[in-house]
């Protein structure tokens, strides 16, 4: 069972061998909580979340085009519970990605004259970033996980999210953006304020 | 290159996949402006930091368990309602059984009591005289047997299987009605043929009824008492050459163009809900609604429509499409097939109307 592709795992589930799917729960369930514990940052609602995802993947597994590859397709369903939660959580309707939020990152561009080692510490840095994500725009953030926690390309991300590449790679660059003005607000309020230079 | 450049191409330089040339000029940048090293090292950290997981916390061991349970029991629960079903619903399940009985019962009842009101039996067609006073002649029906094939062979359409036809004269009847009527022969084929998308049902005529009909010089003239939805709104120098029904309830009302001698036929066919309840909700959610299908839908359909046109008609038609329409809780496929442009017919396709009439109406 272990050496099957995921797609010959989701055929052999559709005939109806729910050892297959288990095996597919293994491979995908840390995958897929990264993906959800980046997007929601809280870890009881992203195990609830995580089985959420297993459960439609397993009752939309007839949808599943086997010629196509299983992992851009569970990521799509791990990003859409994940931003779907986070709404029905917040109750708002978030805005189209490209709108309203993207605007005003888009001139964001500090003076760095001051080196970021001096700025802040790596794992520092980490925890900031970590924090600033959750802070991120539902779609900002999607984007952000998939390219870097998952490592995947635009064009891989473009297939998951259902858009072009040349819209991921703008995505991507407004996220980065945003996340940067969220980091140096945090800079600022920890008291680094003296240290950056004004916009 | 200037900050705000290197600003844009940063994200490409840590993903090396910045050109050669535009690498060189990223790297020269750098060297002399200290602000931009400074945010390339920024991002470098960032980077660094985004794709940390080691503060993700682990799922419980169970987790795997867990999820098969929950498909496990989803599973069951799926199966349960036909495995098991409850003794007490048995009285309420034959309840239903018998209501649903009682109404088609009484829906069949009535479909006997008023039909003969709107058409004739099978096997009957009304033919009126020229005075307009009905006369009915007898058709004789043909099974679909080997000889059939051979007259079928032989070059002659007509109908049969039990279906009836009624040829409906012209309002504007031709000088010699004879003339017409392999159009109109070609017209039933032809509604068999759009007919059989839906339903099967091969169209066949014997020899006495074609001679009855060309000898028909007759008028064809329907029954007063018929109500069928009848194109208006039409521009006006369409007038209504041709109307032909069958069985199926099938309506074609041909035009003929007085300014320009271009031809239109609107062929409705009331949609089978049972074979296509899907297309029609999605057509014809609200009564008294006119819906253009979809383009894909148009096209896809045009092509085969005009093709199967060309083959029965004397006209070359160049342009067809289809219309969805719901009129009193009943829904009708509108196909329009025209010699003229396809612009010209979706014009027209957007202009017309229907309504409920009786020849009578048509005649006006």
């Amino acid at each position: 069972m272990t050496l099957l592709s995921d797609e010959m795992l989701a055929c052999k589930t559709l005939q109806g061998e729910l050892s297959a799917f288990e095996e597919l729960v293994n491979r995908y369930k840390n995958l897929i909580f990264t993906i959800v514990y980046r997007m929601v940052g809280q870890y009881q609602e992203a195990e609830d979340i995580t089985q959420e995802v297993f459960i439609t993947v397993f009752d939309k597994l007839y949808q599943f085009d086997s010629n196509k590859k299983f992992k851009p397709w569970i990521y799509k369903i791990a990003t859409n519970t994940s931003i779907s939660a986070l709404r029905k959580k917040k109750k708002i309707i978030t805005l189209n990605f490209d709108d309203t939020f993207s605007r005003q990152y888009e001139n964001f561009r500090p003076d760095y004259s001051v080196d970021p080692e001096v700025m802040f510490e790596r794992q520092e840095l980490k925890e900031f970033i970590n924090n600033a994500i959750i802070e991120l725009p539902d779609n900002y953030r999607a984007v952000i996980v998939l390219r870097f926690q998952m490592d995947l390309t635009n064009q891989e991300i473009a297939d998951v999210l259902g858009v072009t590449r040349e819209n991921i790679e703008v995505k991507v660059h407004r996220a980065r953006k945003a996340l940067r003005k969220i980091l140096i607000k945090k800079g600022e309020e920890r008291g680094m304020k003296s240290e950056l230079p004004a916009n | 290159m200037n900050c705000q450049q290197i600003d844009r191409l940063i994200l490409q330089y840590c993903d090396n996949t910045l050109p050669p040339e535009l690498r060189t000029e990223f790297i020269q940048h750098l060297k002399e402006c200290s602000s931009c090293k400074n945010t390339l090292k920024l991002t470098l950290m960032e980077n660094e930091a985004l794709k940390s997981n080691d503060d993700i916390p682990s799922l419980p061991d169970d987790f795997t368990p867990q999820i098969m349970g929950i498909i496990q029991q989803h599973q069951d629960v799926l199966v349960e309602p036909v495995n098991h079903k409850p003794e007490g619903s048995k009285a309420a399940y034959y309840k239903r059984g018998l209501v649903i009985s009682s109404a088609v019962l009484v829906a069949a009842l009535a479909l006997f009591l008023i039909l003969p009101g709107r058409y004739t039996m099978p096997g009957h067609v009304d033919i009126a005289e020229n005075d307009g006073v009905p006369q009915q002649i007898t058709i004789e029906e043909e099974n679909n047997t080997q000889a059939d094939k051979e007259k079928a062979n032989s070059g002659i359409s007509g109908m049969a299987d039990g279906t009836k036809s009624e040829v409906l004269d012209s309002v504007n009847a031709p000088a010699n009605p004879a003339k017409h009527l392999p159009t109109a022969k070609r017209d039933l084929s032809e509604d068999q043929g759009n007919q059989s998308r839906m339903k099967p049902s091969p169209a066949r005529v014997s020899i006495e009824d074609e001679l009855q009909l060309e000898a028909g010089s007759k008028q064809l003239t329907p029954n007063n008492d018929h109500l069928y939805l009848q194109p208006v709104n039409l521009p006006q120098s369409y007038k209504l050459a041709q109307i032909i029904s069958d069985a199926h309830d099938n309506l074609t009302f041909v035009y003929e163009s007085s300014a320009t001698n271009k031809k239109l036929k609107i062929h409705l066919s009331p949609i089978d809900l049972s074979e296509s309840s899907e297309r029609v909700v999605m057509l014809g959610k609200k009564a008294e609604e006119k819906t253009l299908m979809p383009q894909a839908e148009i096209y896809a359909d045009t092509a085969q429509t005009v093709e199967e046109d060309k083959k029965y008609n004397s006209y070359n038609a160049d342009a067809a499409t289809n219309i969805a329409i719901c009129k009193n809780d009943l829904r009708y496929n509108v196909t329009l097939i025209g010699t003229m442009s396809q612009q010209e017919l979706l014009e027209i396709a957007s202009l017309i109307d229907f309504k409920e009439g009786n020849f009578s109406d048509t005649k006006d």
